[in-house]
């Protein structure tokens, strides 16, 4: 197995091009947190992406660590999987208050801002993986039609509950932060919570819908039902 | 040599912030364990420095300190503990009398230390012996918002302190101090897209000394005069000391508070001397890279 060095105590695992899609995003989740728990005194991190997973040292690794890495890695690809994972509806409110992005890149149409949002309420998307700030996701399902370019400047501060859309991918900002993305929406649960464990609930290889409420039910939710958790169901994935 | 802990008195001590300085935070060796929730591994910019401070009070694993950049903070303690100053070089007062970097002292009930604008240089680690007193949060004291309820100190916050005065009888510490190095060539491994780039564009970068923009925790940006490039790299892990080429020429490295996977292709990796050096550098200051004679090979087979 060929692992490519990046510094000197991190190593990267090429994930093979036929299977980098969406569809094994909850199989690389479970192996990089079984991984983790397995490798615990010597891994001190495990991360992927659609084309890699990075497996990062407490110290240089010795050949007996590398061994058995090796080994368990096979063990792992070869055994039958049965993954469970949720389906959560995430209720967002459109008001062009919290979708002026959206507006703005239609011209203020409101015939082609409402028929966008028409056709995302429809799809349903993927959690994929956490990455630019803790609680950040980034979620695939987007039909190519509705893909928005990352904006030319990006904002200072984008308020969290923030729904976006960079090019391909959906997220949710978890905090005030600056972005660069799209916002069309406003949600008021929170997807970064450091009292509770885990702080995220969302896990890689869960489904999101999302359902349009109005602004006085987003007014009248945002301050008791930040820290609650949206309403789910959960599914069995068989690898 | 390393000193015993062990059946010391342990006096309740703690510092209250008179001045939280231009931007000081709590810092241990790094949250490890969550950058697949999006948490950056925090922890010191500095190292080397970092590790000095704690040795020079006798904390020999690595307790959490505080980092200051540029300016520092003006402290008042309530109790005995040791205190090292170590990292930029900068002004270090005790009930305004100077005191010597990289060097153990005393302070007690009422004593005041205060650090200046560094002349030099530009975060200082600031280490008690015994460390601070807070809760880990997801297994480290790094001050990270919103992992942690702030991201520095703040004025008129009382951080309590571990006391632990048995350094006193200790005569000697015995290790040698790595002075802070100004040397503009930054050593680098090759990163994973290096391969792909052409020689002309390798050339480039490893003969071009590029400044430094504007930096913090997060990143240092460097401008240099790279040219405009159309590589797409989809996005991946990134670390501390990742070197990222933008599609505008200019280069990005990743530093401690930096995100966990970026977009950009990673065309080289800092060794972690170097990281702590580039951190001791502020706007302005010209760099360049050198590939290590450390250097790696491009993938082992396990």
């Amino acid at each position: 197995m060929r692992f490519n060095t990046f510094g000197k105590r991190a190593y990267i695992i090429n994930v093979e091009k036929k299977i980098q899609n969406n569809s094994i995003v909850a199989w690389k989740s479970e192996l990089c947190n079984s991984l983790q728990r397995e490798f615990k005194d010597i891994i001190e991190d495990v991360v992927f992406s659609l084309s890699e997973i990075t497996l990062f040292f407490k110290d240089i690794p010795n050949g007996k660590d590398k061994k058995q890495i090796r080994l368990w890695l096979e063990d792992f690809s070869l055994k039958k999987q049965n993954i469970i994972r949720n389906i959560w509806e995430i209720p967002v409110c459109f008001d062009p208050v919290f979708s002026q992005d959206l507006l703005f890149y239609f011209g203020n149409n409101p015939i082609a801002y409402k028929a966008y949002i028409s056709d995302f309420l429809k799809c349903i998307f993927q959690v994929n993986h956490y990455g630019f700030l803790p609680g950040f996701f980034y979620s695939s399902g987007l039909p190519v039609k509705l893909n928005l370019p990352r904006k030319f400047t990006p904002l200072r501060l984008v308020e969290p509950g923030t729904l976006a859309i960079g090019k391909s991918y959906v997220g949710i900002y978890p905090q005030k932060s600056p972005g660069g993305w799209h916002r069309i929406g406003r949600t008021y649960y929170s997807f970064f919570n450091r009292l509770n464990n885990p702080p995220c609930f969302a896990l890689p290889g869960d489904k999101i819908k999302f359902n349009s409420i109005s602004f006085d039910e987003y007014q009248n939710k945002k301050i008791h039902y930040a820290n609650k958790l949206p309403k789910s169901r959960s599914f069995e994935i068989i690898y | 040599m390393p000193i015993n802990f062990q059946n010391q008195d342990h006096l309740k001590s703690s510092i209250k912030i008179i001045d939280p300085g231009f931007y000081t935070s709590i810092q241990d060796n790094g949250r490890y364990g969550f950058r697949r929730l999006g948490f950056p591994v925090s922890g010191p910019m500095d190292k080397y420095s970092f590790i000095t401070a704690n040795k020079l009070v006798g904390n020999f694993n690595n307790e959490p300190a505080l980092e200051s950049t540029f300016k520092g903070p003006k402290l008042l303690f309530s109790g005995p503990t040791w205190v090292a100053v170590s990292g930029a070089i900068i002004p270090v007062l005790k009930n305004d009398k100077f005191i010597e970097l990289n060097k153990p002292f005393f302070c007690d009930l009422g004593d005041v230390l205060e650090l200046g604008a560094a002349k030099r240089g530009v975060r200082s680690y600031i280490s008690f012996s015994g460390g601070i007193i807070q809760n880990k949060v997801f297994g480290s004291y790094s001050q990270y918002y919103p992992i942690t309820e702030n991201a520095t100190i703040k004025k008129g916050e009382t951080i309590s302190l571990k006391g632990l005065t048995n350094l006193l009888k200790q005569k000697k510490y015995n290790f040698e101090i790595n002075n802070l190095k100004f040397d503009q060539k930054l050593k680098v491994f090759e990163g994973p897209y290096w391969k792909h780039l052409d020689n002309d564009l390798k050339k480039k970068i490893l003969n071009t000394e590029f400044k430094i923009g504007s930096n913090d925790r997060m990143a240092y940006r460097l401008s240099g005069s790279m040219p405009q490039n159309k590589i797409s790299s989809s996005s991946a892990s990134v670390l501390p000391g990742t070197v990222q080429l933008t599609p505008n020429g200019d280069i990005i490295i990743v530093m401690r508070d930096g995100q966990v996977t970026g977009g950009y292709p990673r065309i080289l990796q800092l060794t972690e001397k170097s990281q702590s050096h580039l951190s001791q550098f502020m706007t302005g200051k010209s760099i360049n890279f050198k590939i290590s004679e450390d250097d790696i090979p491009q993938y082992e087979v396990f």
